[in-house]
């Protein structure tokens, strides 16, 4: 593989864990078009003296409430936060729940939500547990998986973590194990 | 083929060979049809005049199974070799460009449970 | 989508984003503090007042109209015009075609289907798959195939892995280039959430 595909993979690697912020995108974009184009008309309009006298009385309610602090107040809020919310979503990564790795010839991209069955699964059949005793969650960096042991059987900790890291180094992902037994056990 | 009466061999003889549009397409869609093995119902061909040449723009499905070992690429050239000789052989057309396209996949099991 | 069609998307939430809290900040300069405002508000009161009295002085001979409507209709239309031509760009770049092989005599076209038939094949007969689906998109100048596999829950997913390796394989060879492709093995529902493998079986 040369340089050339290298790149290419990281690219589309970074295109399918990432969030492209389309949707919000779309929302905001119409949204000011919306108000964009209302100012053009309204403002048009009004240079027609017969159609002045709705944007103005719609000028005049705007100015009266300017004038009222408690509008102020609610508008100034609703700006402020729908502002911060909207940097945020501007400035944070957005990762998607998804590892991907690069491969010979494949790029390979697993949902989350699979990773964990996979881990859960090994780690039942490592510890002789039913499928419901055991839960796994993966996150960015580590997959946590929850056991829930039978009354009066130890369980292997160590394994279980062994059993989870090995399932998805089957996958071709490095991810460490986080393992919790539940104090409280199934009796039987 | 109907076309096959209008080819002539030997000493060329005066007179022109008409064609209608309409046989010239069925011609055409079964010269396609032998050299890729697809049904003719299936392939979409179109004539259109090129600076005084023919050309044609095919559409058709692929045949999976076939000519293991032959890539696309070959597969679709070795079709519009076909289309450009079958034509200035029986029809005496000069064919100057073909645009191939494969699309769908014919399964050789789909015949069977029609 | 493309990275810059990505950081546009970015850019015109950030910027939609100031816009907001700028204008909240306007909105509430009366009821907050005055020392929050102090130092840097006389200078920005000056250049708003000078920027609407330039604005206010054009006007033109045909129409009744001050110089304020005069900007407010341009500057909504072309603010209009942007965002429409931003909306339009907006569509994802898939391909139709995923192959194409072009010289004297014409060219060779390869439709995505066939890939999808030659990449989904080894999973439409797998009880272990509920779906499986491909489609073709541009990146970085070249097509690129995604491949997108939802397995059974309980499913072998590094066997599902060696069964992608050998379709592409198949690919490979139908088409003769090694074309960059994407595995995506899907959660069930269509969502990305979180599940915990909490199941009977």
């Amino acid at each position: 593989m040369n340089e050339g595909d290298r790149v290419g993979d990281r690219r589309l690697l970074r295109r399918e864990l990432r969030t492209s912020r389309a949707t919000p995108a779309v929302v905001v974009a119409v949204v000011l078009l919306g108000a964009a184009l209302g100012t053009a008309a309204a403002a048009i309009w009004t240079t027609d003296p017969s159609g002045a006298s709705l944007v103005q009385d719609g000028a005049v309610a705007v100015r009266t409430a300017w004038e009222e602090p408690s509008w102020r107040a609610a508008a100034a809020a609703v700006a402020g936060i729908a502002g911060i919310a909207l940097i945020v979503l501007a400035i944070a990564p957005g990762r998607r729940r998804r590892h991907g790795r690069g491969g010979a010839r494949v790029e390979l991209v697993v949902d989350d939500g699979l990773l964990a069955d996979a881990a859960a699964q090994a780690v039942a059949r490592h510890c002789a547990l039913a499928a419901s005793q055991v839960s796994a969650t993966v996150t960015a960096r580590r997959v946590r998986v929850r056991i829930r042991p039978i009354s009066g059987v130890p369980v292997d900790r160590a394994g279980a973590a062994d059993a989870a890291r090995g399932a998805l180094e089957r996958m071709g992902f490095g991810i460490r194990p986080v393992v919790t037994v539940d104090a409280k056990g199934v009796v039987a | 083929m109907s076309a096959a009466a209008a080819h002539v061999a030997g000493p060329a003889l005066r007179g022109r060979t008409t064609l209608t549009a309409r046989a010239l397409h069925r011609l055409a869609v079964g010269i396609v049809a032998s050299a890729s093995g697809a049904d003719p119902r299936e392939i979409a061909l179109r004539w259109d005049d090129a600076d005084g040449g023919l050309h044609a723009t095919v559409t058709l499905p692929l045949r999976m199974g076939t000519a293991a070992g032959q890539t696309l690429q070959e597969q679709g050239a070795s079709v519009r070799t076909s289309l450009v000789t079958g034509m200035a052989e029986r029809a005496g057309r000069r064919v100057d460009g073909v645009d191939l396209r494969f699309t769908g996949v014919r399964r050789e099991d789909a015949r069977r449970v029609r | 989508m493309s990275s810059s069609s990505r950081i546009l998307n970015r850019v015109l939430l950030l910027l939609a984003g100031l816009i907001a809290f700028v204008g909240a900040l306007f909105a509430a300069r009366p009821l907050l503090p005055e020392r929050l405002f102090a130092p840097w508000w006389p200078p920005v009161q000056r250049a708003i007042d000078d920027a609407s009295h330039a604005v206010s002085s054009w006007s033109t001979p045909w129409a009744a109209a001050d110089g304020a409507r005069i900007a407010a209709a341009a500057g909504g239309v072309i603010a209009a015009i942007a965002l429409i031509a931003f909306l339009l760009t907006r569509r994802r770049p898939r391909t139709r075609t995923v192959l194409r092989f072009q010289d004297r005599t014409g060219s060779t076209a390869v439709d995505e289907t066939i890939a999808d038939a030659v990449l989904t094949e080894p999973f439409r007969h797998r009880s272990d798959v509920l779906s499986s689906r491909m489609q073709g998109y541009r990146v970085a100048g070249r097509t690129a195939l995604r491949l997108s596999v939802v397995p059974r829950s309980g499913a072998d997913l590094p066997a599902l892995l060696a069964e992608t390796e050998r379709g592409v394989e198949r690919w490979d060879a139908l088409s003769g280039t090694r074309t960059p492709v994407v595995v995506h093995f899907a959660d069930r529902g269509g969502f990305d959430r979180l599940r915990s493998a909490t199941r009977t079986r």
